[in-house]
């Protein structure tokens, strides 16, 4: 079952398609998943070549699979690349009664929130800084209504409601940087890059991020897979 | 006759006793605070901060029915927590923060099993298990001792202060608020009548 598994990781990664070639451009493009502790992973496997209280699927015995995260599940992965000449960007969010269209995003300072209230109440919605001071206050949003509030605030942050504490939008902010939400497994690119240098960045919420330098060449496709682990974002911060 | 040097000695070490208890002051005031404030931790901090001299302590954390509990814990600099899997199930758990305040992989913890970090700095700092879905837990580390907990707005009382010069302020739950700090010089006597305030940020 295990070799089946690693078949259809190989098979799905060669799968990856490259972006266009396009003269004196060059592009990045790869595949973003996220994946349990590397310690656990290791004891399901142990554990599914012998009888225990592991499933071959490596979760914990029947009732508990649905109290775990399904990393193969996981959608709300962003990858984020920093332009030289970046042009802001708008986000969608929606606010329920209950919950945010989102959990996180990803984006870059200047760029718009579009946020529809679909709740049952005015929501003065604010965004604050993680272990920080960073504040940001927008207008009243009455129910029914939308509106654009250009964020202004850098680094880790929550778009919160002064109303209902259930309204909660983890933030991740970076100065002129595009990014893209995908779900775990899928693909990304960024293409028709003027050679250089670029700062890309992985980021799960719950996991945080991963950033590195990357050099684009002319016409050449540059290709990074990234797994964010709890092990792999500790060891890149 | 022969008991008045033992009723001496006794009242001699009530005495010596009730020395440190008398130089140490007491705060007393009120939380003002809009309606949509609730949890709020009052506390003190010196002015000039200054190695603590107080024992460190150990907290303690259950992990059971894949929930930390509390999720929400208090403690000051230098203290530790330890989380214990008091799971009745083979359930492992693991602890992990990526907060920038303390960084920290706690790696893998079966049933039965404990595990311990300790905190150096003050701030507030998220934790997660990267197995369970449900498993977020909040630490408060606060910069002394000297705190209380309201479950809202109300009077505190804040008792054993060493004398000296110290700063009145609070952690507000809900982000949209901050307090507005009081500075303080402590002595004997009690301080009363202060009114910490609760203002939007």
């Amino acid at each position: 079952m295990k070799y089946l598994f690693l078949f259809s990781v190989l098979l799905i990664s060669s799968c990856v398609n490259a972006p266009k070639i396009i003269a004196d451009k060059g592009a990045v493009y790869g595949m973003i998943s996220a994946d349990v502790h590397p310690a656990f992973k290791k004891k399901m496997l142990n554990n599914s070549n012998s009888f225990s209280g592991y499933s071959e699927a490596g979760v914990e015995g029947g009732n508990n699979q649905d109290k775990m995260i399904d990393y193969s599940q996981l959608n709300e992965l962003y990858v984020g690349l920093v332009l030289p000449d970046y042009r802001p960007q708008q986000h969608q969010l929606v606010a329920y009664r209950e919950k945010m269209s989102l959990r996180s995003l990803a984006l870059s300072i200047g760029d718009e929130l579009y946020i529809h209230n679909k709740s049952a109440t005015v929501q003065n919605f604010f965004v604050s800084e993680i272990g920080g001071e960073g504040f940001q206050s927008f207008s009243a949003l009455e129910v029914g209504q939308s509106a654009h509030f250009t964020v202004k605030l850098a680094g880790n942050l929550e778009l919160l409601s002064e109303e209902n504490d259930q309204l909660k939008t983890i933030l991740f902010s970076k100065k002129n940087m595009r990014t893209k939400k995908l779900s775990s497994g899928q693909t990304y690119q960024f293409e028709n890059l003027k050679p250089g240098l670029y700062r890309l960045i992985f980021w799960y919420w719950r996991l945080g991020k991963i950033e590195q330098t990357i050099s684009i060449k002319s016409q050449e496709n540059l290709r990074i897979d990234k797994t964010l682990t709890v092990d792999s974002v500790m060891r890149a911060n | 006759m022969k008991k008045y040097p033992f009723i001496l000695a006794l009242t001699s070490l009530v005495y010596f006793l009730s020395i440190p208890l008398l130089s140490a002051g007491t705060v007393v005031g009120l939380v003002q605070a809009p309606k949509r404030v609730k949890k709020v931790i009052v506390y003190l901090k010196r002015e000039k901060p200054a190695k603590q001299n107080e024992p460190v302590q150990k907290h303690l954390v259950s992990q059971k029915d894949t929930h930390f509990k509390p999720a929400l814990w208090i403690i000051s600099e230098g203290d530790s927590i330890e989380w214990a899997n008091n799971e009745t199930k083979e359930i492992d758990h693991n602890i992990f923060s990526l907060n920038a305040l303390n960084r920290f992989d706690l790696g893998l913890g079966a049933k039965g099993s404990k595990l311990a970090q300790s905190f150096s700095k003050s701030g507030v700092l998220n934790y997660y298990c990267s197995i369970h879905k449900e498993m977020e837990g909040k630490i408060i580390i606060l910069p002394s001792r000297y705190y209380q907990l309201l479950d809202k707005p109300t009077h505190f009382k804040i008792k054993n202060l060493p004398e000296g010069k110290w700063i009145l302020d609070a952690v507000v739950l809900h982000r949209r608020y901050k307090a507005v700090p009081i500075k303080l010089t402590i002595g004997k006597d009690t301080v009363n009548n202060l009114n910490l305030s609760i203002v939007k940020r």
